[in-house]
C-alpha cells in the first residue's frame, strides 16, 4: 500500500448508486484505495463498477448517480465537496481522462490541429502563434511525426491509435498528476497499443503521475501496471504487486486466470469460473 | 473443405477500387479449425466474407466441399453448407425476434420439418434453458446472446462454421464458456472453422494451424505449435504473438 | 381479470412481470404490458390517449350519444344558440350541432383510419424497396419521392382533389398522395441502417428472399417508427381534410364533416359564433390528442433507447 503522505489520490468507502421506479441498486460497493506515483491496474468484467469508480473519481457520472464516500481526496482537497466550477478546474487540468474511443471526446466539428491549439491558450495561456508551436511540440512527443500533415485532419479522418495519441497529446498540455485511463486501448491494434502505452510510460517519467489504468485485459495489466486491483460485482476483492498476478488466491482472480487462454501456458480446455454467491459479501 | 486460390477482393467502385486481399492461396482441411490473424485491415474479414458470400466483389477460385463457387448467388444447398457467428452478440441477433424466433428462421427458409423440437434441441446443446426461446434479445445476457448466434448457425446442420471474432466482444469467463462450447461441438458434429481474430491467445488455443495477415496478404502460415514455441519466420507474426503474451 | 388469460396460477400481474417466461403468448403479452406501463408514465401521452379514445368512443356510440338526428332539418329552429335543448346550439337549417359532432367523429375516424392503412403499407413498400436494393431503383424512386415532398400538402391534396372529383374517398386518395413521401423516406433511413446489420446478413447467408427479409426482418424494425410518424401526421391529415371540407371539395353535404361544418358556419359567425367555434376546437383537440400520442409512442417505442 502507497504511504497516505505520498498519495495523490486516496479513496475511502466509494459507494454509486442509482434508484429507479423506487429501488436502489448499488454499482460500486464501497471501493477503497490509494494511488500515488505509479501505474494502478483496475481490473474487472462488464457490471463490475470498474468504469463507474473512475468516473466517480472525474465526478462525471449522470446527475442520477448517488455518489458518497468516507474520503476522495486528491493532493489534499475532498474531489466531493468541491463545487463545480473548481471540479472544472480540476478535471483537464490536474485530473485528466482518457477513454476507449478518442472519437467520443473529440470535437467532431474542429480540425485536429485546432483543438491542441485551443487546448494550449485555453491552459498555458499562449497567443495564438506559440501555441501552433507547442501543439507542434507535442505531437512530436506522441510520435505523430508528420505534425504538418495531420494538423488539419478532422477526428473522422484519424485511425484509433492516432486518435488516442491526439487525445493524449491535448491531455499532457496540463500536465495533470492523475490520469484515469477507461480501457485506453482496447479500440487499438496491437502494434499501435504498444506505441501508445509507451507514450505513456514516457509522460510518467517526465514528472510524478499517477495513473489509474482502468481495463478487462489481464495479460495487458499484468505486464504494464504496477499494481492490480481486482473488481467484482462493485467491490474490490482482492489487490496485489501486478507481477504477482499469478499467485492470486481470491477465487474470482484464479477463475479468471484459469479461464484466460494463454500462448505460454496452453491446456486442453478453459476453465469455466463458477461464481460463487459469497464473493459479493467480499 | 475450404480451398481457396489467388483470392483477390475489392471494395470501392471506379478511382476508388480499392484491393484489400491481394491474392490469398489457402487451404482448409475437413475438421481443421484455421485461424487467420491479423490486425484491422489486413484483410482477413474479408476472406471470410468472401467465403460466405456475403461480399461478391472478388476474383480467383473459391472450392467449398470441393465444389467450385463463383461471386454470383449461391444455391439454396450452397448456403446450408457454412454459417457465420458474428462477433457484435448484440447486432447478430434480431432485435425484435424471440430467440426461439431467430433459431428457427433457417429452419423456416429452408422448410424443415419439426421447427419446434429442432429449436428446442439447438437451445439445449448450446446449454440454454429451454423457457429461453421466448425471451427477446434485450432480455438476455452478451454471450448468452452468442450461444443463440450458434445455436442459429447450427441449425441447418451446416458443416463449415465461420467463426468472425466470436469471442472479442465478451469477458474473458464468458468467452472460456463459448470457447469450450465450439470446441465441444466441433468434436460431436465434425465441424470446419474458419476462425477470424486478432487474438493470438485465443486462436493458439483453438486452432491447428493459422494464417497471419497483413495489408491484404497472407504473410505466413503455422502450426499451434510453432505458434506456441514462438518458431515464427516474420517479425510482424512476433509481434502479434508478444502482443498476445502482454508485451509490447 | 386472470379468468380472461391462463396464467398458470400466477396472479395477472405476476405473470405479466415473470422473467421466466413460459410461452409466446406471455411474451408478446410482456412487451405490450411494459410499453402501455412506459406510454401511461407520462401525463402528456395519457391525456392525448384519453382523447383518441375518446373519439373512438364517441365515433362508435355515436347514435346514443348523439340527442337529435343529425341530419333532420327544422328551418323553425334555425340559428339557436346553446341551451339545454341544444347543447352546442343548432345551424343554418335546424340541425343540432352536438349531434353533428358526435357523428362528425366518424368521418374524422373513417378519414384518418384509410389514410392511415393506404400510407403505411405504400410509403413502406416504396421506402425499403429503395434503401434495399439500392442502385437505380432508389434514384427512381427517391426523386419521385422528392417531387412529391417539393409541393405544400394543402396544395398538392387541393390539386389532386380538384381533379378527382369532390367527395370523401377522393379526399382521403389526395391526402394519401401527400402523406406517403415522408413515409418513404422514413422508411429508406430505417432500411438503410439496418439493411448492413449482422442479423440481415445471416438471414441472407441461410438463403432468405428478398421478400422475406422485408417482411420478416424489415417490417418490425420500420413499424414504430412509421406509427409514431403517422400518429405524428394524424393532426396535418384532420386538418387537410377540415380544409379541403371547408373548400367544399371533401366531405360533401349532407355528410357531418368538422372542416365543412366550420366552413358553413363562416357566414354568421358574428351572430352564431357556435357554428364554427364547436367545430374548430374538435378539430384542435383531436388534431393536438394526436400529436401528444404520437410523442408518447415516439418514446416508448423508439428502438435507440433501448
Amino acid at each position: 500500500m502507497t504511504d497516505m503522505t505520498n498519495a495523490i489520490l486516496s479513496l475511502r468507502d466509494l459507494r454509486v448508486s442509482f434508484s429507479s421506479m423506487g429501488r436502489v441498486s448499488e454499482a460500486v460497493r464501497g471501493v477503497s484505495f490509494d494511488i500515488g506515483n505509479e501505474k494502478l491496474g483496475l481490473i474487472g468484467e462488464s457490471g463490475s463498477g470498474k468504469s463507474m469508480t473512475g468516473r466517480a473519481v472525474m465526478r462525471l457520472l449522470p446527475s442520477a448517480a448517488r455518489v458518497t464516500a468516507e474520503r476522495m481526496q486528491f493532493q489534499g482537497r475532498d474531489l466531493l465537496q468541491l463545487p463545480e466550477p473548481e471540479m472544472r478546474a480540476v478535471r483537464g487540468h490536474e485530473i485528466a481522462m482518457i477513454l476507449q474511443d478518442p472519437k467520443f471526446s473529440l470535437n467532431p466539428v474542429m480540425n485536429v490541429g485546432d483543438q491542441i491549439i485551443e487546448t494550449c491558450r485555453i491552459h498555458l495561456k499562449l497567443s495564438r502563434r506559440d501555441a501552433r508551436s507547442r501543439a507542434m511540440e507535442l505531437l512530436e512527443k506522441v510520435h505523430i511525426r508528420d505534425a504538418e500533415r495531420v494538423m488539419p485532419l478532422y477526428p473522422h479522418e484519424v485511425s484509433g491509435g492516432m486518435g488516442q495519441r491526439i487525445m493524449i497529446a491535448m491531455m499532457i498540455v496540463a500536465r495533470p498528476s492523475l490520469i484515469v485511463a477507461d480501457e485506453p486501448t482496447s479500440a487499438l491494434d496491437v502494434s499501435v497499443r504498444g506505441q501508445v502505452l509507451r507514450i505513456l510510460d514516457e509522460l510518467r517519467a517526465e514528472q510524478p503521475t499517477g495513473l489509474l489504468f482502468i481495463s478487462h485485459d489481464l495479460n495487458l495489466v499484468r505486464r504494464f501496471c504496477d499494481r492490480v486491483l481486482i473488481m467484482y460485482a462493485g467491490r474490490i476483492v482482492e489487490a496485489l504487486p501486478a507481477d504477482r498476478l499469478d499467485d492470486a488466491e481470491h477465487p474470482y482472480t484464479r477463475g479468471l486466470l484459469e479461464a484466460l487462454p494463454r500462448l505460454d501456458r496452453p491446456r486442453k480446455r478453459l476453465a469455466v469460473l463458477k461464481r460463487d454467491p459469497a464473493w459479493m459479501e467480499g | 473443405m475450404i480451398e481457396i486460390d489467388n483470392l483477390r477482393v475489392f471494395y470501392g467502385a471506379g478511382s476508388d477500387r480499392f484491393e484489400a486481399v491481394r491474392g490469398v492461396t489457402l487451404s482448409i482441411r475437413r475438421g481443421e479449425t484455421y485461424g487467420l490473424v491479423g490486425e484491422s485491415g489486413s484483410g482477413k474479414s474479408s476472406v471470410l466474407n468472401a467465403i460466405a458470400g456475403r461480399h461478391t466483389d472478388w476474383t480467383g477460385h473459391i472450392r467449398i466441399n470441393a465444389s467450385s463457387v463463383g461471386p454470383a448467388r449461391r444455391s439454396r444447398a450452397e448456403k446450408a453448407m457454412l454459417q457465420i457467428v458474428f462477433q457484435d452478440p448484440y447486432g447478430a441477433i434480431h432485435p425484435k425476434h424471440t430467440v426461439g424466433a431467430s433459431i428457427a428462421e433457417p429452419l423456416e427458409i429452408h422448410r424443415r420439418p419439426d421447427r419446434e423440437k429442432a429449436v428446442e434441441r439447438l437451445l439445449e446443446r448450446v446449454g440454454l434453458p429451454p423457457q429461453f426461446r421466448y425471451r427477446f434479445p434485450h432480455q438476455i445476457s452478451g454471450g448468452q446472446r452468442q450461444r443463440v448466434s450458434i445455436a442459429r448457425a447450427l441449425a441447418l446442420e451446416a458443416p463449415i462454421l465461420l467463426l468472425d471474432e466470436p469471442t472479442s466482444a465478451l469477458d474473458v469467463s464468458v468467452q472460456s464458456e463459448v470457447l469450450n462450447l465450439l470446441q465441444d461441438l466441433k468434436e460431436e458434429r465434425d465441424l470446419t472453422y474458419l476462425m477470424v481474430s486478432h487474438d493470438m491467445a485465443v486462436v493458439a488455443h483453438m486452432c491447428d494451424r493459422i494464417g497471419v495477415m497483413q495489408g491484404g496478404d497472407l504473410i505466413e502460415e503455422a502450426s499451434r505449435e510453432q505458434l506456441i514455441s514462438g518458431n515464427l519466420e516474420q517479425p510482424y507474426s512476433q509481434e502479434l504473438r508478444e502482443a498476445a503474451l502482454g508485451l509490447a | 381479470m386472470t379468468g380472461l388469460i391462463d396464467t398458470g396460477g400466477q396472479s395477472l400481474h405476476d405473470w405479466l412481470i415473470d422473467e421466466d417466461i413460459k410461452s409466446r403468448r406471455q411474451a408478446l403479452a410482456q412487451r405490450w404490458y411494459f410499453g402501455l406501463r412506459h406510454l401511461l408514465s407520462s401525463p402528456i401521452a395519457v391525456l392525448g390517449l384519453v382523447i383518441v379514445v375518446a373519439l373512438v368512443l364517441a365515433a362508435a356510440f355515436a347514435p346514443l350519444l348523439a340527442t337529435h338526428n343529425p341530419y333532420r332539418q327544422d328551418l323553425g329552429r334555425a340559428l339557436l344558440a346553446p341551451s339545454s335543448a341544444h347543447w352546442m346550439g343548432t345551424d343554418e337549417l335546424g340541425r343540432d350541432v352536438w349531434s353533428r359532432l358526435v357523428y362528425g367523429s366518424r368521418t374524422t375516424l373513417y378519414i384518418t383510419m384509410l389514410v392511415t392503412v393506404l400510407v403505411a403499407p405504400v410509403g413502406f413498400l416504396i421506402g425499403a424497396l429503395a434503401g434495399f436494393i439500392g442502385g437505380w431503383l432508389d434514384t427512381v424512386l427517391m426523386r419521385l419521392t422528392d417531387i412529391f415532398l417539393a409541393f405544400p400538402s394543402l396544395v398538392l391534396a387541393l390539386a389532386f382533389s380538384a381533379a378527382l372529383g369532390p367527395g370523401i374517398e377522393n379526399a382521403v386518395l389526395a391526402i394519401a398522395l401527400t402523406i406517403w413521401p415522408p413515409v418513404a423516406r422514413l422508411a429508406r433511413a430505417e432500411t438503410l441502417t439496418v439493411r448492413n446489420s449482422d442479423y440481415v446478413a445471416s438471414a441472407r447467408l441461410q438463403g432468405a428472399s428478398t421478400l422475406r427479409i422485408l417482411w420478416r426482418h424489415l417490417v418490425p424494425v420500420c413499424l414504430p417508427s412509421i406509427i409514431v410518424r403517422l400518429t405524428l401526421n394524424m393532426a396535418s391529415v384532420i386538418l387537410t381534410a377540415a380544409g379541403l371540407g371547408f373548400l367544399g371539395l371533401g366531405a360533401q353535404p349532407p355528410l357531418a364533416e368538422w372542416g365543412a361544418m366550420a366552413a358553413a358556419g363562416r357566414q354568421y359567425l358574428i351572430d352564431a359564433w357556435w357554428l364554427t367555434t364547436f367545430p374548430g376546437l374538435a378539430i384542435l383537440l383531436v388534431s393536438m390528442a394526436f400529436n401528444l400520442l404520437g410523442d408518447g409512442l415516439r418514446d416508448m417505442l423508439d428502438p435507440r433507447k433501448g
